[in-house]
């Protein structure tokens, strides 16, 4: 679940958003307090204790004032993310004096588009913003995310505040929805040499995109000097992203990519086949369920090309084929080859999400009855655990199916290599 | 099977299996190789030894997390303090044993005990004011009336007002 802290300023001015994202969970009330505890914990186990409340910022805010030990590491958690979002509130002067920049770790910039909002105070906004940027810019931010901000509508003291932040040399991650690739890239080629995890996703305005693509993008961009070492890759529809990899002008070297996070599209076989041979990590994401036109099995992704894979995670709806699952192990399986596949890890995720009648539990069951079949295969002997999340959306999630997916898939069970969570 | 000798002077044997779960003791047998010697663990009594065992023997088998497990994690993942069902009943003990526990799973390096641990504290902080969370803790205030202004200043930024 998502909190949000909302700050309201002066002047009535939808201000900034600061967000904080959180989970409520049940307290814990089993353990019975001592009285009076002689046992002292070190400083390091605080911490760390301290660490597992992150998400929670209102007991992070009290946390900080119960003694001199636990005031910084509960600050670091409390400034750790910071979200700007539009239409935002906050106070001037509190827009103006983020304490602690040197804790924040992750920016998240959300809803720059400029619509809906007089000139005056887009112009005010955009400068709090940019101050803010600025002064993260030089501490230790290392993670960006990026949402629905058109660049092309920034104030040139946004500009600028972003182009430095994108050039920190503290960068190693960059997610970017509904951002224009081609403008960071642009931006950033030659300077984030530690950028090395991206994130990208969602159609961008193509009038920022093509005119930074077409005019500048081969002039400006350092070639190959970004080097990652993940890659994800969401809904793209527009984009052949691999063409553009694989041009030697691209900023974006991906020969070592250790993992892959990426939808199952036209360009995710071709994709896999291009970078498989060093990957460590595969996710394909559930973002556009391709496999509700039936049978189309075309854009099965080629795991025959993945010969390091470690971990496999797969994103699905209960109404997935399980003929996929079934498809995407195909190809390893060969009894004429005494070889094993090096996956130590299937984490299987599973949205509980049928538009239609509801399947029965019997029908959902013996449709995963095939892929416990193939995982008893001595090709995949070097599996360690096999992770199933049962994720509820739309649809309740009958307590029983846990114990009828244990059932299933009793080989794993019985040697307690199956774990299945369910998530509601 | 291993023999381990607990501060107090007594005596457990367990599966090398059960036993290598702490990263403590698995380093310390492939040291010293084939070997009947018993195994001193100074900063461990034989009550809480005993729970260690517990667990380790409940968790038995399962994967171990890899060196470099957070390498290629996310890791602004958040950690959560969801603890499973089984783990729960186990770690539902008094708080003297409950900091017992974190301190043997810290000084043993059993990583996913040290998190059951750290979470079922983190459970027992949820909520509470200062003043409560000092008494949980036994811990003094030792903040200055300037310090404690400055602190609640600087935090006024991520407050919900």
């Amino acid at each position: 679940m998502s909190r949000k802290l909302r700050k309201r300023i002066g002047h009535g001015i939808q201000a900034i958003f600061i967000k904080w994202t959180s989970k409520t969970f049940a307290s814990s009330s089993a353990i019975s307090p001592s009285p009076n505890p002689s046992i002292q914990l070190p400083n390091e186990l605080i911490q760390y204790i301290l660490e597992h409340l992150y998400s929670d910022t209102p007991t992070l805010l009290n946390c900080a004032l119960v003694a001199r030990a636990w005031a910084t590491p509960s600050q670091r958690g409390i400034f750790r993310e910071v979200i700007l979002q539009l239409p935002y509130a906050s106070s001037r002067k509190k827009t103006y004096r983020l304490f602690a920049a040197s804790y924040v770790q992750l920016l998240k910039l959300y809803n720059f588009y400029g619509y809906l909002v007089e000139e005056a105070t887009v112009t005010f906004l955009h400068a709090a913003a940019a101050l803010i940027i600025q002064r993260l810019s030089k501490a230790r931010v290392n993670k960006v995310h990026i949402s629905g901000v058109a660049w092309y509508r920034l104030r040139i003291s946004l500009k600028s505040a972003l182009t430095d932040i994108f050039r920190a040399p503290s960068l190693t991650e960059v997610q970017l929805f509904y951002f224009p690739i081609f403008t960071f890239a642009e931006l950033a080629s030659g300077y984030a040499t530690h950028l090395k995890v991206l994130h990208v996703s969602g159609d961008w305005d193509i009038r920022d995109g093509s005119s930074i693509l077409q005019s500048h993008m081969e002039k400006s961009v350092a070639p190959r000097s970004i080097q990652l070492d993940q890659l994800g890759l969401g809904y793209i529809p527009r984009f052949d992203f691999l063409t553009w990899l694989q041009q030697d002008s691209c900023p974006f070297d991906v020969r070592n990519l250790q993992v892959l996070r990426i939808g199952i599209n036209p360009y995710a076989s071709a994709m896999v086949r291009y970078l498989g041979r060093s990957l460590r990590e595969l996710e394909l994401l559930e973002d556009y369920p391709f496999y509700r036109n039936q049978s189309d099995l075309v854009n099965v992704i080629p795991l025959e090309y993945t010969p390091n894979l470690r971990s496999l995670t797969v994103n699905i709806t209960t109404d997935c084929p399980v003929r996929y699952i079934e498809a995407l192990f195909e190809p390893l399986q060969n009894p004429d080859v005494d070889a094993r596949f090096s996956l130590r890890r299937l984490n299987i995720n599973v949205r509980f999400y049928y538009p239609g009648t509801a399947p029965s539990i019997q029908n959902l069951c013996e449709r995963w009855a095939a892929l416990n079949t193939i995982l008893e295969n001595p090709e995949f002997s070097l599996l360690e655990i096999v992770h199933i999340r049962l994720i509820e959306d739309l649809r309740a999630i009958p307590k029983i199916l846990r114990e009828f997916f244990r059932r299933t898939f009793s080989s794993l069970e019985g040697s307690r290599r199956l774990v299945v969570q369910v998530e509601e | 099977m291993v023999t381990l000798v607990t501060s107090d002077n007594e005596k457990f044997t367990a599966d090398k299996e059960v036993a290598e779960r702490s990263v403590l003791i698995k380093n310390m047998l492939e040291d010293v190789g084939e070997s009947d010697q018993p195994i001193p663990l100074p900063n461990v009594s034989s009550s809480v030894l005993k729970k260690v065992l517990e667990y380790c023997e409940h968790h038995r088998g399962e994967p171990l997390p890899a060196a470099d497990a957070d390498t290629t994690q996310d890791d602004t993942r958040k950690r959560t303090t969801d603890i499973s069902e089984w783990d729960q009943k186990f770690i539902t003990v008094d708080q003297e044993m409950l900091f017992e526990i974190i301190l043997a799973a810290n000084y043993l390096d059993i990583k996913s005990l040290l998190d059951v641990g750290c979470k079922t504290v983190a459970n027992m902080i949820k909520g509470k004011t200062p003043e409560e969370i000092r008494k949980l803790f036994n811990i003094v205030n030792d903040f200055t009336p300037e310090e404690e202004a400055q602190i609640k200043k600087e935090n006024e930024w991520a407050e919900d007002r």
